[in-house]
Order: C-alpha cells, then sequence, then structure tokens
C-alpha cells in the first residue's frame, strides 16, 4: 500500500478504529489514544499491506484496548505542561535525549521525530496519521514531558553517582591520611609499623643528636681556616 | 556529565595537596632533586605520632653523590631559611657551604594550631631534611621525648 493510497483510507479507517476502541474503553479520552497507537503502527507497516486493511486494523486495535486496559495509569493535566523545552546544543546531551526518546511509547515516539527529526508540520503529522491537529499537539506535549521527566531522572542518578563516588572518595583519602605509615628505603616501599617507625627515629636521632665531639672539631676547623 | 565527574574528582584531589606545600625544599621531598633509589623517605601520620606530640612527620635522608647535590639542597635549604628568616633559628650553620657539618632548624608558621619545623642537617655528604607539624613547641622538646 502507497503512503498517498493510506493517507486517502486513513480518516475511514480512524473513525473504524475508534468504534472498536470506544467498544472496549467505553467513551473517553483513552480512545483518542488508543487510536493514534493503531494508526502508527499501520503507518510503520504500510509498505507491507494490502488493501483491504479493515481486519488488520480491528486485530490492532483490539489488542491495543486489551494493553491499555492492562496497564492503566493516572493521566496528566496538559493545561500545566510546559509548551517547549529547551534543548542544549551538547552532543552528549543529544545522544542522551535520543536514548530516552527511544523508551517512550511508539505513538509519542513517532510524533516526536516526525515534528523534531523531519521537521513536518502539526497538520502534516494529523493528516499521515488521520487524526486531528489539537490529538498530535497533546500526545506531542505528552512526549515532551515525557522526555523531560526521563532526563531529569537521569541527572539525578547521575548526581547520586557523583556524590556517594565523591564520599567514598573522601571517605578514602581521610583514612589514608589520618593514618599514614610509609617509608621507601632506596625505591622499596615499607608499610609495616615497626619498619617506618625505625627509619622515622633515625631521621629524628639525626637531627636532634647532640654532637659535641662533632662541634669543637667544627669550631677547630673553623679557626685554622681563617 | 562525564566532564562533570572527572571535573569534581581532579578539583578534589588538588585542594587536598600534601602539607608541606609551599616551601622551596618541596621537589626534594617529592624526588625531584635526588632520585627516590638514592633516599630513604619516611611519611606518618596518624595516632602513632601523638607520643612525639606530632601530628604529621616527613623525612627524607640520603649520601650525596657530589658537590652540586650538596650545593643544591643547601640553596634550596638557604631560600627557605631567608624566606622565614624571622622565625629560624640557626646550630652550626654556615651559607657558605664550606663546612662539613651543618644543621638548621626553623620554625615555619603555624597552620590553624599546629606548630611547624623544617630541620636540615648534613653530616660530610649524607643529608637529612625532616618537616614535622604538631603541638611541640620545640625542638628540645622532641629531643627529650625521644630519650
Amino acid at each position: 500500500m502507497t503512503k498517498e493510497e493510506f493517507q486517502i483510507g486513513a480518516e475511514a479507517l480512524r473513525d473504524h478504529i475508534v468504534s472498536i476502541a470506544k467498544h472496549y474503553l467505553g467513551n473517553t479520552d483513552e480512545v483518542e489514544d488508543v487510536a493514534q497507537d493503531a494508526m502508527v503502527k499501520l503507518w510503520l507497516m504500510h509498505d507491507e499491506l494490502k488493501p483491504p486493511i479493515t481486519g488488520m486494523a480491528s486485530i490492532i486495535a483490539r489488542n491495543l484496548c486489551i494493553d491499555h486496559l492492562r496497564r492503566k495509569h493516572p493521566t496528566i493535566d496538559i493545561t500545566q505542561l510546559p509548551e517547549s523545552e529547551v534543548i542544549s546544543d551538547d552532543g552528549e546531551q543529544i545522544e542522551q535525549m535520543l536514548k530516552v526518546i527511544d523508551t517512550l511509547p511508539s505513538t509519542q515516539r513517532t510524533i516526536l521525530r516526525m515534528r523534531h527529526l523531519e521537521g513536518m508540520e502539526m497538520r502534516e503529522i494529523a493528516m499521515v496519521l488521520g487524526s486531528s491537529e489539537v490529538a498530535v499537539r497533546k500526545t506531542l506535549s505528552r512526549a515532551r514531558m515525557a522526555v523531560r521527566k526521563k532526563l531529569i531522572a537521569v541527572f539525578a542518578a547521575a548526581c547520586v553517582v557523583v556524590a556517594i563516588s565523591m564520599t567514598a572518595f573522601h571517605w578514602l583519602k581521610i583514612e589514608r591520611e589520618e593514618n599514614e605509615c610509609v617509608a621507601y628505603v632506596y625505591g622499596k616501599k615499607y608499610t609495616d609499623e615497626h619498619t617506618v617507625l625505625l627509619e622515622m627515629k633515625k631521621s629524628m636521632g639525626e637531627i636532634t643528636e647532640d654532637n659535641p665531639q662533632d662541634e669543637i672539631e667544627q669550631q677547630l676547623n673553623d679557626l685554622f681556616s681563617n | 556529565m562525564k566532564r562533570i565527574v572527572i571535573l569534581t574528582l581532579f578539583t578534589f584531589y588538588f585542594v587536598t595537596s600534601f602539607a608541606q606545600s609551599g616551601l622551596n625544599i618541596e621537589p626534594l621531598f617529592e624526588g625531584k632533586v635526588i632520585p627516590q633509589q638514592r633516599m630513604v623517605e619516611t611519611r606518618v601520620k596518624g595516632k602513632m605520632l601523638s607520643k612525639y606530640q606530632l601530628t604529621f612527620f616527613r623525612s627524607v635522608r640520603f649520601e650525596a653523590n657530589s658537590k652540586t647535590e650538596i650545593t643544591r639542597v643547601h640553596d634550596l635549604i638557604e631560600l627557605d631559611k631567608k624566606k622565614y628568616s624571622g622565625l629560624s633559628y640557626a646550630e652550626n650553620y654556615s651559607s657558605e657551604k664550606s663546612r662539613s657539618k651543618e644543621s638548621l632548624m626553623i620554625q615555619l608558621p603555624k597552620q590553624g594550631n599546629q606548630n611547624r619545623f623544617l630541620c636540615y642537617k648534613r653530616n660530610d655528604e649524607v643529608i637529612t631534611v625532616v618537616y614535622m607539624e604538631g603541638s611541640l613547641n620545640s625542638i628540645e622538646t622532641l629531643r627529650e621525648l625521644i630519650k
């Protein structure tokens, strides 16, 4: 089935899917979500489809409704969602964002890609999916919110890792600095207390020893050298 | 993210540098004047020093191979002596390096409530340099404690 054939039949197909979804989910907003999901799935496989595709659409819609009922979760008030996200130009951040996008539900992922990677207009996306512009905007907004939430979660996790690493590093450093005991005797390392203290006392002895004989000798040397 | 982690850890490492930093003799402790294979280096910190009224002890001891090495160490000590001229007290020390035996003890400015000492001794070719920190008041006290 060509892109054009799909676009022509999309509206009627969507009505068919909505009626099936209403049968399972009642007259709720979730019907729209399921219809969009089903349309996205059909769009993604339109190259392999052969008309008529109503039967295939029914099966997909029914399965999606069952999935939806299984994992029912609270919805977010979209009036409180921000319209746009500030995306940094940093390559690492974009890579991270693409990974996050890959974890989104297929509809959100497809719309997000269509809008931001392929640069399609809302009207075009709505036409391809056989949906309304309002529905596409809603889904896009939800997708953006989901990306933001996941990125915040990734950042928070990284902060926790940094905090733990720093605490461990600090603790090890304090531990090491508070009780250091090491001697290098001509390049060979000793950490046993006995050897280290022995070497330390030798050095201390050198510094503190009184040697009157040396002093007398020194004074005599100085006297005669003058 | 990786850059933040690396930067943080590096900053952390450099902020906590060695205690005797800032002294001219520091390169000697780092093995930059005499190779470590020719020295006896000691670094002690913690409870085991408490009986000497110290919290940190670091020393290097070696036998100089040439007059150049003696001169280099002497000059570094001389620089620290000049830097802390108001605080140093010399014993058998000569600025002309002509003597075969010399010793110098410098009481460095306090760091917090810690007294700091830099000691240098040369006995012919054998040189000992010690850096100490602690509540110790004077070398005389240390001498008494070692006995």
